[in-house]
C-alpha cells in the first residue's frame, strides 16, 4: 500500500518540481529506508528492485531507477552497520528510537549512494562525471530535505 | 556437490543482488540505444491510463491560456491562408484543395512530459489506434517536438529533441548551411546545432528551421533563435546555442506529421 502511494506521490509530485529545470528529489526512496530492519535482506532487495522498476515504467528511464534501487538495498545493512553499530548487530533497533545524528547519517548515506548510481547510469559516460556530480549533490540535499520532513510528520503522528 | 550448495546458500544474497542488477543495467542498456523495441516504457495501457486520468485534471487548469494559444494560432493561419488564396488568384488558379498535400496531420495531448533527464521522452495519448506509426514527426504551432519512437494501441512515445540520442537535420533560415540539432541535456531552453560550416555567415537572432531532408519534418519548421555560437580556431564547424521557440518545459497539445510520399521515397533509395 505504501508502494503505490509513493511510485503515484513521486511521479506526481515529486518528478514535477524540476528545480533549476534538473533538481528532482526522490522521495521514493524512503521506503528502502522505512522498510522494517528485521527483513531479510533477500526480501529488501526483490521489493527495492519492484520498487525502481515501477518508477522506470513511468519514467521512460529504461532501468536505471531499478539499479540504483537495487544497489541501495544490497548495501543498505553495511551502512545500517556503519551508522548504527552494534544497537543493529543486536537486531533491537526501532528507527524512532534512534540518535538522531545515527539517524541522519544513515539517511544521507543511503540517499547519496542511490543518486550517483541513478545518474550514473542516466549520463552513462565517464566523460561527464562533474555532470553526474552535480546532480548527485544537489537532488540528494534536496531528497534528503523531503525525507526528513516526512519522518518527521509521521512521527509526531504516533506520539 | 554438497559445497556448490552450501556455496549458493551462503552467498544467495549477493547471488540475487548480481541477478537483480544485472536485469536492471540490461533493460539501462537497452534505453541508451536508439530505435530498439523497449520493454521498459510508458506506453503500455496501465501507465499510460494512469498518466491519461491524471493530466484530465491539469487540463481544466489550462483552459484559458489553451485557447488563446488557438486564436494566435487560427489567426496566423487565416493570414496565410488570404495570401495564398491572392497568390492562386494572380496565377489563374481557382483553389487548391487539401487532398493533395503530402503531409498528413493528426492532433495528439501530451498526457507525461519530461525534461530533467539527459534522455527525455514524451508520452502522446495518441497511439495504433489513431493510425500514428513509428517516425512520424511532431510539431507544436510555435516549432518541433521530436519523433515517434513506440507506439501502443492508445498510446505512443515520442523521443524529445531534449535526448541526446535524437539528432535532427537543421538548417540556417537565410542561408540554406545546413546541421544537425543535439542537446547536452543542461537547458531544456537552449539546444545545439552542430556541422554548420564555417563559411556561413552566423549571426545572434538568426532563426535555425529544419531543413526537409530526412522526410520526418517539412522543411521550413521554425526550431529557434540563435543566442551564441562558437568557432574554436582549428575546427571547420561551429557550435551554436539555439533558443527554441517552443517552450518545452510546458507542452500540450501537438501535431504528428506524416509525408505520405515517405515509404515511396524510402523504397526507391
Amino acid at each position: 500500500m505504501r508502494f503505490i502511494l509513493l511510485v503515484l506521490l513521486q511521479i506526481f509530485i515529486f518528478n514535477k518540481i524540476n528545480l533549476f529545470e534538473f533538481v528532482n528529489p526522490q522521495v521514493y526512496i524512503i521506503f528502502i529506508i522505512l522498510l522494517p530492519f528485521n527483513l531479510s535482506h533477500a526480501w529488501v532487495m526483490l521489493l527495492s528492485f519492484l520498487l525502481g522498476l515501477s518508477l522506470d515504467f513511468f519514467d521512460d528511464t529504461g532501468g536505471m531507477h531499478a539499479a540504483a534501487c537495487v544497489f541501495a538495498a544490497y548495501i543498505r545493512p553495511f551502512l545500517l552497520r556503519f551508522a548504527f553499530g552494534i544497537s543493529y548487530e543486536l537486531n533491537t533497533l526501532k528507527f524512532n528510537q534512534t540518535p538522531v545524528t545515527q539517524r541522519l547519517s544513515y539517511i544521507g548515506l543511503v540517499i547519496l549512494t542511490h543518486h550517483f548510481v541513478l545518474y550514473l547510469l542516466e549520463y552513462f559516460n565517464l566523460e561527464r562525471m562533474l555532470d553526474v556530480l552535480e546532480k548527485t549533490i544537489y537532488s540528494s540535499i534536496l531528497t534528503f530535505l523531503f525525507i526528513i520532513l516526512i519522518t518527521l510528520i509521521f512521527k509526531s503522528k504516533k506520539t | 556437490m554438497q559445497q556448490i550448495i552450501n556455496f549458493l546458500i551462503s552467498y544467495k544474497n549477493t547471488l540475487l543482488f548480481l541477478l537483480l542488477f544485472c536485469i536492471s543495467l540490461i533493460f539501462t542498456i537497452e534505453s541508451h540505444s536508439y530505435h530498439k523495441s523497449k520493454f521498459v516504457s510508458s506506453a503500455n495501457w496501465l501507465t499510460g491510463g494512469i498518466y491519461n486520468t491524471l493530466s484530465g485534471v491539469d487540463q481544466y487548469f489550462r483552459l484559458k491560456e489553451d485557447n488563446k494559444l488557438l486564436v494566435e494560432e487560427n489567426l496566423v493561419l487565416r493570414k496565410q491562408l488570404l495570401e495564398a488564396q491572392a497568390t492562386l488568384q494572380e496565377k489563374g488558379l481557382e483553389t487548391f484543395r487539401i487532398a493533395d498535400s503530402i503531409y498528413e496531420l493528426k492532433a495528439g495531448r501530451v498526457v507525461a512530459n519530461r525534461y530533467s533527464h539527459l534522455d527525455n521522452y514524451v508520452l502522446v495519448n495518441k497511439g495504433k489506434k489513431d493510425s500514428i506509426q513509428v517516425d512520424f514527426g511532431v510539431i507544436t504551432q510555435k516549432g518541433i517536438v521530436g519523433i515517434v519512437e513506440q507506439t501502443a494501441q492508445k498510446h505512443s512515445r515520442v523521443i524529445s529533441i531534449l535526448n541526446s540520442q535524437i539528432a535532427v537535420n537543421v538548417k540556417l533560415k537565410k542561408s540554406n548551411h545546413f546541421g544537425t540539432l543535439t542537446w547536452d541535456g543542461k537547458n531544456p531552453q537552449i539546444i545545439q546545432v552542430e556541422d554548420i560550416p564555417r563559411l556561413a555567415e552566423v549571426k545572434k537572432g538568426d532563426t535555425i528551421t529544419t531543413e526537409g531532408r530526412s522526410l520526418i519534418f517539412p522543411p521550413n519548421i521554425p526550431v529557434g533563435k540563435v543566442v551564441s555560437f562558437d568557432l574554436e580556431p582549428g575546427k571547420n564547424y561551429y557550435t551554436i546555442n539555439v533558443h527554441l521557440f517552443n517552450d518545452m518545459t510546458n507542452l500540450n497539445y501537438v501535431y504528428f506529421i506524416n509525408n505520405k510520399q515517405k515509404t515511396d521515397l524510402q523504397s526507391l533509395e
